[in-house]
């Protein structure tokens, strides 16, 4: 399992090295509000009633961990 | 562009690949038809049908996975009978005895046995204000066996008991029979249980 | 898995250089170039939500109970330029939930002597203890039931501020960030940094940030272990157990029970450190992805002091009504109340790696797909993989719909263990079965609506956008919740 996860990860860094580079007036769909990187402000809350209800937290561009008394 | 596609398929199938379902992790209920919560609906004495007082209808046992309790009801002008341990079937014998000898007409409390009410009666067994002078005379707590689903071994701080019973109306319905000697006779008293 | 990591990290840098070296910003020179400000005004964000769950294996009881809960919260982001380069964000908010199952710490219903006084009223509010006190009989109490005391309700609150400031390219930016909340029994100060670096005409950011939070519990136990902590082996002639009969498994009076186990916490600390990184790529006109890692530690008081432990080599003991022993650990039980032989008790450091991964591709004028996928692991052994999707369905210029899926499956911790199934030989044990295996699904969406002509107004601030936001979780041990969230957004 832990293999596949290497092969995985290692596939999809090299996979991301190699792309090539759009221009900024390329970029009208990458800018579109829905494209966004991050989880969306509403999702905060979910986030957070996760984290208590579940031992996994983190790798989603916001909060890791701690601050909180749950798991 | 087929290079990117790809990355994303591998992306997707790996997450499903990585998918182990775990089983439903609550414990499934003790199948045994005994388990659940009974009330004392009617007695009949060899085979005639006995009036059971207001208190005596309180009878209850509770069959959970493991253990029983039977918690037996007394008048307010009887306080007595409150013999937990050392007998099972003579606790039994006691309280519906006394419940026979008493005159059915305590203050009006709903005791129909498919009342909802019944659990709330547990509650409030001990509270003078439910509109009955019914007290608890307390519980017998144990554990019980069984090889067949009919003949129950129950073991409390008293002893062993032999509960042999026999299920009606599609198991929402128990009886079991104890015989008593009275006056020389032998006299069969059958008590029967609904499930709540 | 650390020397995958160590590759994974390695790879990932090469990678990100291997971007940053095709192409050289002209920015960089020291030529004046018109600069568009970061945050061209106040921006506010008025968040709330109501949560409401509902279980059958609560923490507090020691793996079984109920697990009712409501959680109402509100915050408000404002974010202010400062300049064309800074910007200042400050977040403040409350959360406010009532819990059956916190409520059982003092499980504890009625009685007519010392017991009658409800332990865990640590804020003075004796009016609770009037109205509910039955005043005969012997004290009685089930987890299935929430008790009233002060422990059942509780308000959070948090705030935070974060000071970013970008360089002239707007090609790097730094973030400086400082934050506390407080609850009645648990308080938190956290403070950070981060670094952003875009490169390759902005089409690659790596970003690096760096969290602590120095929290401090105010430990509240079990009444009973509370108890056994004051008065030792007489606790249950003095104080809240004084003339309160305990019976055991067969529902007869006994003095045996003593939690000898149970000792208090002398550390309340519980300091967590966290280093994350990022990595996005633009892939194609339509697709970008990111790649999230976080290393995180903590330390200190890692357990919940007030989650109960029930060992299967000891004798079980109750406080209550007998007749409910049998049926304890179904909601049938209305009136008995087994007393604990510990808390939970778990290491006192915690080593914890997730990797996450979001995909996003714009499929068309109407359709775009957003995934999400993250791995974690811990040094409690626990696993997980979480995996969602989202797809937002343009309707029109200003409306748009996104229905939304997670699923999340779960590998146990190596201390958990369900109700009544630790030993007490063992070091390190919790029935908290948010650490226990578990698959769930959470499946629901939301509708948004933007106007970036801000027609609505109040005041000087317009309404930029509108989210209402709803969803249903389940997990496969019975626990389910609601949540329904709104989000609006006003600019100056």
């Amino acid at each position: 399992m832990e293999r596949i996860t290497c092969i995985l990860l290692i596939t999809i860094a090299l996979g991301l090295g190699s792309c090539s580079s759009v221009k900024e007036y390329e970029k009208q769909y990458i800018n579109d509000p829905e494209m966004v990187l991050n989880a969306k402000s509403s999702e905060r809350y979910e986030t957070n009633f996760q984290v208590y209800r579940e031992g996994a937290s983190g790798a989603n561009g916001g909060k890791t961990g701690g601050g909180c008394g749950c798991n | 562009m087929k290079k990117t596609l790809s990355i994303f398929i591998i992306a997707l199938i790996a997450s499903l690949a990585f998918i182990a379902c775990n089983d439903e992790s609550d414990e499934t209920l003790n199948s045994d038809p005994i388990t659940g919560t009974w009330k004392l609906i009617a007695m009949h004495t060899n085979g005639q049908e006995t009036p059971v007082s207001e208190c005596g209808l309180m009878e209850t046992y509770i069959f959970g996975e493991e253990q029983f309790s039977h918690e037996l009801f007394n008048g307010s002008d009887n306080d007595e009978g409150e013999d937990e341990g050392e007998d099972e079937s003579d606790d039994e014998n006691d309280a519906s005895e006394n419940d026979e000898t008493e005159v059915d007409d305590t203050p009006e409390m709903d005791d129909t046995p498919e009342s909802d009410e019944n659990e709330n009666d547990d509650e409030s067994d001990d509270d003078p204000e439910n509109g009955s002078n019914c007290t608890s005379a307390g519980a017998t707590v144990g554990f019980w066996s069984t090889q067949d689903s009919q003949a129950y071994t129950l073991t409390s701080a008293g002893g062993n008991t032999e509960l042999v019973v026999y299920f009606e109306n599609g198991g929402s319905r128990f009886y079991y029979d104890h015989t008593v000697i009275e006056n020389g006779q032998e006299v069969t008293l059958r008590y029967y249980f609904q499930k709540q | 898995m650390g020397k995958h990591l160590l590759l994974f990290a390695l790879l990932f840098t090469i990678t990100a250089f291997a971007q940053g070296t095709d192409t050289i910003p002209a920015t960089d020179s020291t030529e004046v170039v018109f600069k568009k400000r970061v945050l061209e005004t106040t921006e506010v964000d008025i968040l709330s939500s109501y949560y409401k769950q509902q279980g059958i294996h609560s923490a507090v009881g020691g793996g079984t109970g109920t697990e009712e809960l409501t959680d109402a919260t509100a915050d408000i982001i404002i974010a202010i330029p400062l300049n064309d380069d800074n910007v200042l964000t400050v977040d403040a908010g409350f959360s406010a939930y009532t819990s059956a199952s916190s409520g059982n710490i003092n499980p504890f219903f009625g009685g007519n002597t010392g017991a009658s006084r409800r332990y865990g009223n640590f804020r003075d509010d004796d009016d609770d203890d009037d109205d509910d006190d039955d005043d005969y009989g012997t004290p009685y109490g089930s987890p299935w039931v929430a008790s009233t005391g002060a422990s059942q309700k509780d308000v959070l609150t948090s705030i935070s501020g974060t000071f970013s400031h970008s360089s002239d390219d707007r090609n790097i930016v730094w973030t400086a960030n400082a934050s506390g909340s407080i609850e009645y029994d648990y308080h938190s100060v956290g403070f950070g940094a981060g670094l952003a670096k875009l490169f390759n005409n902005k089409n690659t950011e790596v970003s690096v940030k760096a969290n602590a939070y120095l929290d401090k519990w105010k430990p509240i136990y079990p009444t009973e272990l509370h108890e056994y902590g004051l008065y030792g082996s007489d606790f249950l002639t003095n104080g809240y157990f004084n003339g309160v009969p305990v019976l055991d498994q067969y529902g007869e009076g006994s003095s045996s029970y003593l939690p000898t186990a149970f000792r208090p916490f002398t550390n309340s600390n519980r300091n967590s450190y966290s280093l994350s990184f990022g990595f996005s790529q633009v892939l194609t006109q339509k697709l970008q992805a990111s790649i999230f890692l976080d290393v995180l530690l903590q330390e200190g008081l890692l357990s919940t002091p007030y989650q109960r432990v029930y060992f299967a080599d000891r004798a079980n003991y109750y406080i209550g009504k007998p007749q409910y022993i049998p049926v304890y650990t179904s909601a049938e039980n209305k009136g008995v109340y087994k007393l604990a032989d510990d808390v939970e008790r778990l290491p006192g450091n915690r080593f914890k790696v997730p990797i996450g991964l979001r995909l996003n591709y714009y499929a068309n004028d109407l359709h775009v797909v957003r995934t999400y996928y993250r791995y974690y692991t811990d040094d409690w052994g626990l696993r997980s993989h979480t995996a969602s999707v989202e797809l937002p369905v343009k309707l029109g210029q200003r409306f748009t719909v996104y229905p939304m899926y997670r699923f999340y499956t779960q590998k146990a911790s190596d201390h958990f263990a369900p109700h009544d199934k630790h030993y007490s030989f063992e070091k390190y044990y919790t029935s908290d079965h948010d650490l226990s295996s578990f698959d769930s699904h959470q499946y629901g969406g939301g509708f948004s609506y933007t106007d970036i002509f801000q027609s609505f107004r109040i005041l000087y601030f317009g309404l930029k956008s509108a989210d209402i936001r709803f969803s249903h979780y389940e997990r496969s041990d019975s626990l389910s919740s609601n949540i329904i969230t709104i989000a609006l957004k006003f600019v100056q």
